[in-house]
C-alpha cells in the first residue's frame, strides 16, 4: 500500500468552493421521522438544487463528489453503501474467501445494463482492466493498489516492467455469473466497502469501444445497471434520473424521478427552495440562521467525514520544530467558537485526527469511543503558557508565521478567526494570511513554503488508516516533515496485522502518539445543514463513498 | 471597400494570434498543475498524469502541438470536466451568453438612445434631470445588486417570473434587465450628451432659423450626428456586457460561459482557459470591426480616414 490515495482536501476543496453536500456520519439516516401525514404522493418526484454540475460520467475519470454521486445513483458495482454499512449489490451474498484469505470468488445477481443485455461477470473484468490501462488515462486507480488487488502496484508503476498491463490484474471471470479477485496480501476490512466506489465498477467492452471518443459525455453514450438511469443532463442547468425498474433491487426504489438543477448561487438555490421549486437546498452560514427562524422544521444538520487541520510546517521552519510552540498554537485556537460562529453548519471542534462516525470496530464500537474527547492542548491560558516556555526555549521574543491557505469565499472567514486567534492569545505572534487559488496552494505545500497551511481530508477507503498512514515519515501527504520513529512502527504494525481486534487498539494507539506531538492543529470536523421539506423522507448521507442516497427516499402526500 | 475589408480581416487575423500566443505562454507562467488530486499523488504517480496529457513536453513543442490542433478544430478536453471537448463546451455554453449578452444590449440600447434623446432636447429640465439621475444609479450600481433585487421583487415576493433557468421567453426577462439597466444608463448619458452638444451647432442654428420643426431638426439632423459616438461604445459595451455577465448568470442560475472563464484560471484547466480566452477575443474583434463597418455606413468622411476612397 505504498501508493497513498486519498480523497482528501481535493474533494473536500472541491466540496467547500461548491458547497456540495458532503457525507453524513452519526446515525447516517438524516431524515426526519416517518411520516404523519400518512401515504406516498402520487407524484415520486424529487427535486435538488446543487452548486456542481457533473464533472465527468466516466467512471475512470471520476476523482470528484459530484461524479462519485453519479455513478452510485446509476450504476451497480459488487457492493454499495447504504448508511454507514456496506451492503451487498450485484454480489450475491458474500463471496468465497480461500484459506489464505487473498482469493475472493464472488457470484453474480441477474441484472441486465441499460440496454437489456445482462451485466457479466467480464464486465467486471474490463472495467478494472480499463481503470489500469494508461491508455484510458485513469485519474484515480492507485485505489486498487491501496486495496492490495494483485500486480495493481506493479501496473501502476511505470518503471516496473509490467508496467500497464493490466492483464495481469488479479481479477478473472470464471464464468459469465462467476468472478474471481485475487489480492497480494489478505484482504484489508475496507476490502469490501472500497467496491462501492465508481473505479470498481462495471464497465462493457463492446459499447466503450463502439462509442470510442464519446464513451460517456453524455446521458446516451453510456450504459447503466443501478437504481436510477440518468435520462438527461444539459451541462451548466442540471441533470435528471428516472428510476430504473430493470434494477434488481428496484422494489425498494420508491422515487420516480430525481431532478437536480445546477445552481452556483445559494441565495438563488434558497429563493428556489422558498418558492417550492426545489425540495431540498443545502445552506452556507449565512442562510442557516434566516431560514432557522422561518422554517425550523426544514433545517437538518449531519456531519462528514472532512477532517480539517493546520498543516505545522517543522521541516523548514526551525521554530516549529519545538513542541511547546506547536502545543501553544493547538491551544491557542478557540474551536468552538470556530464551529458555532464561524461555520455554524453543524461542523463540530475536533482535537482528534479519525472522525466520530465513520466506522466502527470490532467491539462494534465507533473508533472515537475509546477517547471521545480527542486531544485538547488545553486552553488560551494555557496556550500562553506553551508559548512563554517556548519563547524560552527558542531565545525569541516575537514570531511570524506565514498562513497558506485556497482561496474561496467559505476559507476567508476561516482564516481570519484562527490568524486573530493565534495573534490574540500568544502575544507576539504574527499572521500573514495568504490565500491562493487551488493549483498554487498545493504548490508551495508540496514545497514547504508556508508555515501554517489550512487543510482538510476525506477518507479514500472506510477504515481509520486512511486518515493515519499519512503521517508516516516521507509521505508526500504528511506537509509537516514530523517524523516519529514510534508512530511508524505502530502504523506498520497495524497494517501487517491479520487481527482485526489488536490492529484496531494499534491505530487507536498511532493516534495517540501521534497527538502528543501536536505534528498539526486539528480544527474541525465538517458539518452540512440543509433545509428539506417535510414530504421528503428517509434519504441518507453514507459517511463513506456518495454524498446522497435516494435508494429508498420517498416522498408523502402534501 | 473590398480592399479596405480585406486588409482589416488581415489585421484580425494577426490580432487573434498574437492573442492566442500570449495567453498560451503566460497561462504557462501559472504555478501548479490542472490536476485537482495532485496533493493524493506521489510524485511518480503525477508524472505519469503530465505524460498522459502531454505536459511533460518542452512549451515550445507544446505550442506548436497546440496550434496545430488548434488549425483543425481540436482545442482540447477540459481538465475540470473529465477531459470532455472544450469545443463541445463552448458551443453549448457560449451561444447562452451571447442571447443574454445581445438581449440586454437591444433593450439598453434602443430605451438609452430615446431616454438620451429626451434628456437632450429638454436640457436642464425636469425630464433630463431625472433622467440623469437614474443614469447616475444605473452606472454606480452593478448589474448583480439589481438582479439580486428583481429576482426578490419579481419571482419570490411577487411571483411574475421564474426564480431562476434559461429555459423560455420569461426565464430571460430579469437577467436581461439587470444586465439592461447598466448599458441604459450608460448610452442615455452619452447620447444627451451628444444631443446637447449636436443641438448647438451652427447647423442646427440654421436649420432652425431656416423655419424647420424641431422634430425635423431632431430626426433629420440632430440625431444622426449625435449616434456616432454611441457606436463607438456599444462596441465594446457589447463585449462587455457578454463577457461580464459572469455574476448575474450565476444568480439567475443561467448555463452560460462566465464562470467558466474565471474557474479555468484558477485550476489551471489549460485547454479551457485557451478556448474562452479564443472566444472573448474573436468575438471582440469582430465587434471591433462591425463597429468600423458601421461608422462608414454613419459617417461617409471616416471611410476616408480609413485610407481607401471608395
Amino acid at each position: 500500500m505504498r501508493n497513498k490515495a486519498k480523497w482528501s482536501l481535493v474533494l473536500s476543496f472541491i466540496l467547500a468552493l461548491s458547497l456540495v453536500l458532503t457525507a453524513c456520519g452519526g446515525s447516517g439516516s438524516s431524515s426526519s421521522s416517518k411520516s404523519n401525514s400518512g401515504g406516498l404522493a402520487k407524484d415520486q418526484t424529487l427535486k435538488i438544487a446543487d452548486v456542481a454540475d457533473i464533472p465527468t460520467l466516466d467512471p475512470t475519470q471520476m476523482t470528484d463528489a459530484t461524479s462519485i454521486n453519479v455513478a452510485n445513483m446509476t450504476m451497480a458495482g459488487l457492493t454499495r453503501m447504504h448508511d454507514n454499512k456496506f451492503s451487498w449489490d450485484l454480489a450475491a451474498g458474500a463471496p468465497k474467501v480461500s484459506a489464505d484469505k487473498k482469493t475472493y470468488t464472488f457470484k453474480l445477481r441477474d441484472q441486465k445494463w441499460s440496454d437489456g443485455k445482462p451485466v457479466t461477470a467480464q464486465d467486471f473484468v474490463y472495467g478494472w482492466q480499463r481503470q489500469n490501462d494508461p491508455a484510458a488515462k485513469p485519474a484515480y486507480n492507485f485505489l486498487f493498489a491501496s486495496v492490495g488487488i494483485k500486480n495493481a502496484a506493479k501496473i501502476e508503476n511505470p518503471k516496473d516492467p509490467m508496467y500497464g498491463k493490466y492483464k495481469n490484474l488479479g481479477i478473472k471471470a470464471l464464468d459469465s455469473k462467476t468472478l474471481q479477485v485475487t489480492l497480494d496480501q489478505p484482504a484489508p476490512p475496507f476490502f469490501y466497502s472500497i467496491l462501492s466506489v465508481p473505479q470498481f465498477m462495471p464497465q462493457r467492452e463492446d459499447f466503450v469501444k463502439a462509442q470510442g471518443k464519446k464513451y460517456a459525455t453524455g446521458p446516451s453514450n453510456l450504459l447503466y445497471n443501478g437504481p436510477f438511469v440518468l435520462s438527461s443532463w444539459k451541462q451548466g442547468t442540471g441533470y435528471t434520473y428516472k428510476k430504473n425498474k430493470d434494477y434488481w433491487d428496484a422494489s425498494k426504489t420508491k422515487l420516480q424521478t430525481v431532478e437536480f438543477k445546477v445552481v452556483k448561487e445559494i441565495s438563488t438555490a434558497v429563493n428556489l427552495y422558498k418558492t417550492g421549486q426545489v425540495d431540498l437546498v443545502t445552506l452556507s452560514a449565512d442562510y442557516v440562521n434566516a431560514l432557522k427562524k422561518s422554517n425550523p422544521q426544514e433545517i437538518k444538520h449531519s456531519i462528514s467525514s472532512g477532517m480539517f487541520f493546520l498543516y505545522i510546517n517543522q521541516k523548514t521552519n526551525k521554530n516549529l520544530k519545538n513542541l511547546n510552540l506547536r502545543k501553544a498554537i493547538n491551544a491557542a485556537i478557540d474551536r468552538q467558537g470556530l464551529a458555532k460562529t464561524i461555520l455554524n453548519d453543524g461542523s463540530v471542534p475536533s482535537t482528534y485526527v479519525v472522525p466520530k462516525g465513520f466506522v466502527t470496530g470490532p467491539d462494534g464500537k465507533d473508533f472515537r469511543a475509546a477517547v471521545p474527547g480527542g486531544y485538547p492542548a488545553g486552553n488560551a491560558a494555557a496556550a500562553k503558557k506553551y508559548w512563554a516556555q517556548a519563547k524560552k526555549e527558542l531565545g525569541i521574543s516575537k514570531l511570524n508565521l506565514n498562513f497558506i491557505s485556497s482561496d474561496s469565499s467559505t476559507t476567508k472567514q476561516l482564516d481570519s478567526y484562527v490568524a486573530n486567534q493565534l495573534e490574540k492569545n500568544l502575544p507576539g505572534v504574527q499572521v500573514s494570511i495568504n490565500a491562493q487559488p487551488w493549483a498554487n496552494y498545493l504548490k508551495l505545500n508540496n514545497e514547504f513554503k508556508f508555515d501554517i497551511a489550512f487543510s482538510g481530508w476525506l477518507p479514500d477507503y472506510q477504515d481509520p488508516m486512511t486518515y493515519l498512514d499519512m503521517w508516516t515519515t516521507n509521505q508526500p501527504q504528511n506537509s509537516t516533515g514530523w517524523s516519529n520513529k514510534t508512530f511508524d512502527k505502530e502504523i506498520a504494525a497495524a497494517k501487517a496485522d491479520s487481527n482485526a481486534s489488536t490492529r484496531w487498539a494499534m491505530m487507536q494507539k498511532a493516534e495517540k502518539t501521534m497527538m502528543a506531538d501536536y505534528p498539526i492543529a486539528p480544527l474541525y470536523q465538517e458539518g452540512i445543514t440543509w433545509a428539506q421539506k417535510s414530504y421528503v423522507k428517509d434519504f441518507s448521507r453514507p459517511s463513506y463513498g456518495p454524498v446522497f442516497d435516494f435508494a429508498q427516499a420517498y416522498i408523502t402526500k402534501h | 471597400m473590398v480592399r479596405y475589408i480585406l486588409k482589416r480581416v488581415g489585421y484580425m487575423l494577426v490580432t487573434f494570434y498574437v492573442v492566442i500566443t500570449l495567453t498560451f505562454l503566460s497561462m504557462k507562467l501559472l504555478p501548479g498543475t490542472p490536476f485537482k488530486t495532485a496533493n493524493r499523488l506521489t510524485p511518480q504517480q503525477l508524472n505519469q498524469l503530465r505524460h498522459y496529457y502531454g505536459l511533460d513536453q518542452p512549451i515550445p513543442v507544446q505550442y506548436v502541438h497546440y496550434l496545430w490542433n488548434f488549425i483543425h478544430g481540436d482545442l482540447g478536453g477540459s481538465f475540470q470536466y473529465g477531459m470532455q471537448p472544450v469545443t463541445q463546451f463552448l458551443l453549448q455554453r457560449f451561444p447562452v451568453s451571447l442571447e443574454l449578452g445581445v438581449e440586454a444590449m437591444i433593450a439598453g440600447t434602443i430605451l438609452g438612445i430615446l431616454l438620451g434623446i429626451v434628456a437632450g432636447i429638454y436640457r436642464a429640465r425636469f425630464l433630463d434631470w431625472g433622467t440623469m439621475t437614474f443614469s447616475v444609479i444605473g452606472i454606480s450600481i452593478p448589474s448583480f445588486i439589481f438582479a439580486g433585487i428583481l429576482q426578490y421583487a419579481f419571482a419570490v415576493n411577487v411571483q411574475l417570473f421564474p426564480v431562476a433557468g434559461w429555459s423560455g421567453p420569461m426565464s430571460h426577462v430579469l437577467p436581461a434587465t439587470s444586465l439592461a439597466i447598466g448599458v441604459l444608463a450608460l448610452v442615455a448619458r452619452f447620447m444627451r450628451t451628444e444631443m446637447v452638444e449636436v443641438l448647438n451647432q451652427d447647423y442646427i442654428v440654421t436649420a432652425q432659423a431656416k423655419g424647420l420643426t424641431t422634430s425635423a431638426v431632431v430626426f433629420r439632423h440632430a440625431i444622426r450626428n449625435a449616434l456616432i459616438p454611441i457606436i463607438t461604445v456599444i462596441g465594446p459595451l457589447t463585449a462587455a456586457v457578454v463577457t461580464g455577465s459572469l455574476v448575474v448568470e450565476n444568480i439567475f442560475a443561467i448555463p452560460g460561459i462566465g464562470s467558466q472563464f474565471v474557474d479555468s484560471i484558477v485550476t489551471n484547466d489549460y485547454p479551457m482557459i485557451m478556448g474562452t480566452t479564443e472566444v472573448y477575443a474573436g468575438m471582440f474583434i469582430i465587434t471591433i470591426f462591425i463597429v468600423d463597418i458601421l461608422y462608414g455606413v454613419i459617417d461617409p468622411r471616416i471611410r476616408v480616414s480609413g485610407g481607401q476612397t471608395s
